[in-house]
């Protein structure tokens, strides 16, 4: 079995959140690997959190602005 | 943000390839699927936390729960909003302007802070040599030695022959 990498996403409302919406209405493909996280804008994020999500066990963290 | 987040993965021993920061407007549908999957795919390269980097889980967790409490603590805190308030004054917003004074006022700090809760999560433990400290944190003997001499002078830990230990409460 391949490797399936966990993967912590944080979008911003207004961007890619919205963007991600608009994909999934266009019936765009992406890997089903992400976590998404909502956060009302990309400048709430915090060193703190990315930490934190690695600490949990993702493999890797997008920030989405 | 995206700088300190680097700088703390690359002093835990993280990939720094691990975190990334892009955008996408809500009208880009396209951009964002490129991002995703392009993101998905370097992570799936790279492979599970740790593989990489050559650190098995317990030193991955060790590392990441001193990180924890570092990104908790009042002193990073403060420090990363005195940054962040110099960075508006000076109106410095470039990669390399950022880099210079996250460099110059947080990475010391950052550094010195994780070595220590490494070092008292090692000694909670019980009595450890200085070899597994150097090969549990990574860290250099320059930069652990002073590091071990200022706990011990709070009298938290002690030496005993080739092994530090905590401390006996009396």
């Amino acid at each position: 079995m391949s490797f399936e990498p966990k993967i912590l996403s944080f979008f911003c409302h207004w961007c890619c959140y919205a963007a991600a919406d608009s994909a999934g209405v266009a019936r765009y493909q992406y890997p089903p690997n992400n976590r998404v996280i909502r956060v009302m804008c990309t400048g709430r994020i915090d060193p703190r959190f990315v930490v934190e999500a690695f600490y949990v066990g993702a493999d890797g963290v997008l920030v989405g602005g | 943000m995206a700088e300190v987040s680097r700088r703390i993965l690359e002093l835990v021993g993280l990939k720094v390839e691990r975190f990334r920061i892009d955008w996408a407007s809500a009208a880009e549908a396209p951009l964002f699927v490129k991002i995703v999957t392009d993101f998905t795919e370097t992570i799936k390269k790279l492979g599970p936390l740790g593989e990489p980097e050559g650190l098995d889980m317990e030193t991955i967790k060790l590392r990441l729960a001193a990180a924890r409490q570092l990104t908790a603590k009042s002193r990073f805190r403060a420090a990363y909003g005195n940054l962040a308030r110099e960075l508006k004054k000076a109106g410095d917003y470039s990669p390399e302007g950022i880099s210079r004074r996250v460099e110059e006022k947080l990475v010391p700090l950052i550094k010195k802070e994780l070595l220590e809760a490494e070092v008292k999560a090692l000694l909670g433990k019980g009595p450890v040599s200085i070899e597994t400290l150097l090969q549990k944190t990574g860290a250099t003997q320059e930069d652990i030695v002073p590091i071990l001499e200022a706990l011990s002078k709070r009298g938290q830990v002690e030496k005993q022959g080739e092994v530090w230990q905590p401390k006996a409460k009396e």
